[in-house]
């Protein structure tokens, strides 16, 4: 459960306020999208929400947890074993296998080799079985994003994050993104907070939050 | 992270080899130059020591005057003569005063392992047309071994020759040149009153010093003393102790209750070992100049690969790895750089060493070895897997302090 009390971001000087006061609670288990247009806030909120940034004012609770008030090795562990993200722009480590860069999350801890048999597994759901060894160069952008989620996945997380994973893909392998995020979250119960300014991949989100200019517009949830 | 920082280095191989040849360059430099300096030094003081003994007693330089000159007349004689004018100026050979205290002393002193007495001249040598003057150093030759290393330098005959006594020489092969002559042939000294005294020249000797192998001729002590009318006489001793590093502070000692010149090796050769003070800072110097220079590639191949890595530092930091694994993994990286350089310096050095003795010992026959000591082995790898992880500190910091979202926002 993700609890937003009284959020609110800034910038700069002059500062400009990007989010202005929002309060909301996203339930264990609900597969939530953020959309609005491009500068609306998505991504600052996404951050916000996934401990990567801090607030200038309000809270942001993971569980209870709240990221703001943890030391850098409370921080990283809770990043570590609760949170999977998926970026726009995959974010794979060039010079490691796909099998490797599913693996990483688990590295930090020393763990690789026991997550070996789940990292191939993940790989074989998003469909690169037969692509284990090779380097992100060798992959399309769409099967990149798959590992990408893979990665996102393997330490069975609490939370996934993804800020526009659709983005830069084309219509058929960003519905294969979009269709592997919900089946995750069918399978494990995972948490997931999409951030997309394309109402389509919105729309297959259980609940949809609506951002516009740092407020939330509206909020619906499928009945 | 041992693991990611081989990764790295892998996935940019032309940087990573640049660097390792760097490294291994100026380790080598350094390896050899140290041991050539190192090395040579070692070879002259080795010739000093070996040449003059640890410790050298030699009678102080006396100014004449009438009364320290008074015993050469008869002393019955002593009011009969006046002196028209003073004599004046320095003696000729300084002696030392009672040598016999000294063999007594050293005989048992327990510092000492071995001392060899000798006495040498000044004599006018010919032959044939040639005329000129040499050191006559006439010696204890059974002693003189045991003390020098003077018979390693006899190309021709032996030392032991000598032991007899008599009229024979071991001459410096320049000065055996100039005259031209032979071992086995004769050359004249000329004596006391003008007489010439044959002596048969039974050996020669090449020590690579000017100096002396122009110069000198040995002859038994006996003899030397014998041509210039002082026998019983002695100009030096030559002492050889058990530790040659104890050679300054028993020099120090023994010339206090002494008034014989007392000097160690090193005393001895202040001026050579002000050279060496030189060479350090050189070397020092150069050194530092290698260091800086490793250091600095270093340091901007880990600064643009840190910066190229920007993006994976924000999913290592979004995937639970903390800023100091960031250090560690950067770190890694030219701790390994630095290692394997250092290595690969440490074999090339040893390489160049080696072929660079070699060849001088071909072409000019010098007996000068490279110092090829570990300490100097070990203060190579030291130093660039030293620099390598000071210079690599800077950008790898700088990475560990980038947070996720500094580097996500940039782009
Ligand atoms: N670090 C920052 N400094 C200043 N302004 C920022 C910063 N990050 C975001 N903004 C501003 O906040 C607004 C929202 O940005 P963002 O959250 O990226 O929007 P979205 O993801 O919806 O496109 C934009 O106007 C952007 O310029
Ligand atoms: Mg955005």
């Amino acid at each position: 459960m993700i609890k937003v009390n009284s959020l609110i971001k800034s910038f700069g000087h002059p500062e400009t306020r990007v989010l202005k006061n929002l309060s909301f609670e996203i339930p264990q288990g609900q597969f939530v999208s953020i959309w609005g247009r491009s500068g609306s806030g998505k991504t600052t909120l996404l951050y916000l929400l996934s401990t990567l940034d801090k607030p200038t004012s309000g809270s942001v609770t993971l569980n209870n947890n709240n990221p703001a008030l943890m030391n850098e090795k409370q921080l990283h562990d809770f990043r570590n074993l609760n949170i999977g993200f998926i970026f726009q722009f995959h974010y794979l480590l060039p010079e490691l296998s796909a099998l490797e860069n599913v693996l990483l999350p688990a590295r930090r801890n020393n763990l690789h080799k026991d997550y070996e048999p789940r990292a191939i597994e993940l790989l074989n759901e998003v469909g690169l079985g037969e692509k284990t060894s090779r380097l992100p160069s060798q992959l399309s952008g769409g099967e990149q994003q798959r590992v990408a989620i893979a990665r996102s996945l393997i330490m069975k997380p609490k939370f996934i994050f993804a800020d526009e994973p659709t983005g830069s893909l084309d219509t058929q392998n960003g519905q294969k993104v979009m269709e592997l995020l919900l089946k995750a979250h069918n399978e494990y119960k995972t948490t997931v907070v999409l951030v997309t300014h394309e109402k389509e991949y919105a729309q297959q989100a259980e609940r949809r939050i609506f951002l516009v200019d740092g407020i939330i517009e509206s909020d619906e949830t499928k009945g | 992270m041992i693991f990611l920082a081989l990764r790295h280095l892998l996935s940019r191989k032309k940087q990573s080899l640049l660097i390792l040849i760097g490294i291994a360059l100026g380790t080598s430099i350094f390896i050899f130059l140290t041991g050539l300096q190192l090395g040579f030094r070692a070879y002259m003081i080795r010739q000093l020591i070996e040449n003059d003994g640890h410790v050298k007693i030699t009678g102080r330089d006396e100014t004449i005057s009438p009364k320290n000159i008074e015993n050469i007349f008869d002393p019955k004689q002593k009011n009969n003569y006046l002196w028209v004018t003073n004599p004046a100026g320095k003696r000729n050979e300084s002696r030392i005063a009672s040598p016999f205290d000294w063999f007594t002393f050293l005989s048992q002193n327990s510092d000492v392992s071995g001392f060899s007495e000798l006495y040498q001249t000044q004599v006018l040598i010919r032959r044939a047309g040639v005329k000129r003057t040499a050191q006559l150093v006439g010696i204890y030759p059974q002693r003189h071994r045991m003390v020098t290393q003077l018979e390693s330098f006899i190309t021709e005959g032996k030392l032991a020759d000598l032991s007899g006594g008599g009229p024979l020489v071991i001459g410096g092969a320049e000065l055996l040149d100039e005259l031209g002559v032979a071992v086995g042939e004769s050359i004249f000294i000329v004596g006391l009153s003008g007489e010439m005294l044959p002596h048969r020249v039974v050996g020669r000797f090449s020590m690579g010093a000017r100096g002396i192998d122009n110069n000198v001729l040995y002859t038994h002590i006996s003899q030397a003393s014998n041509i210039a009318g002082a026998q019983g006489q002695v100009s030096q001793i030559i002492v050889r102790l058990f530790d040659v590093d104890q050679a300054r502070p028993i020099a120090d000692q023994w010339s206090q209750w002494s008034v014989d010149k007392v000097e160690s090796w090193d005393q001895a050769n202040a001026q050579f070992l002000e050279v060496t003070v030189i060479q350090d800072l050189t070397r020092n110097f150069i050194t530092v100049g290698i260091v800086l220079v490793a250091s600095f590639g270093i340091y901007n191949v880990l600064s643009i690969i840190v910066n190229q890595k920007r993006r994976e530092i924000a999913i290592l930091r979004s995937l639970g790895y903390q800023s100091r694994q960031i250090l560690e993994l950067f770190l890694t990286q030219g701790l390994v750089l630095g290692f394997i350089g250092a290595v690969l310096g440490v074999v090339l050095g040893y390489l160049i060493s080696y072929f660079t003795m070699n060849y001088l010992h071909s072409i000019a026959k010098s007996q000068v070895q490279i110092e090829i000591d570990p300490m100097i082995y070990l203060q190579g790898i030291l130093m660039a897997v030293g620099s390598s992880l000071l210079a690599g500190y800077i950008p790898a910091r700088a990475a560990s302090q980038m947070t996720p979202i500094d580097i996500i926002r940039e782009e």
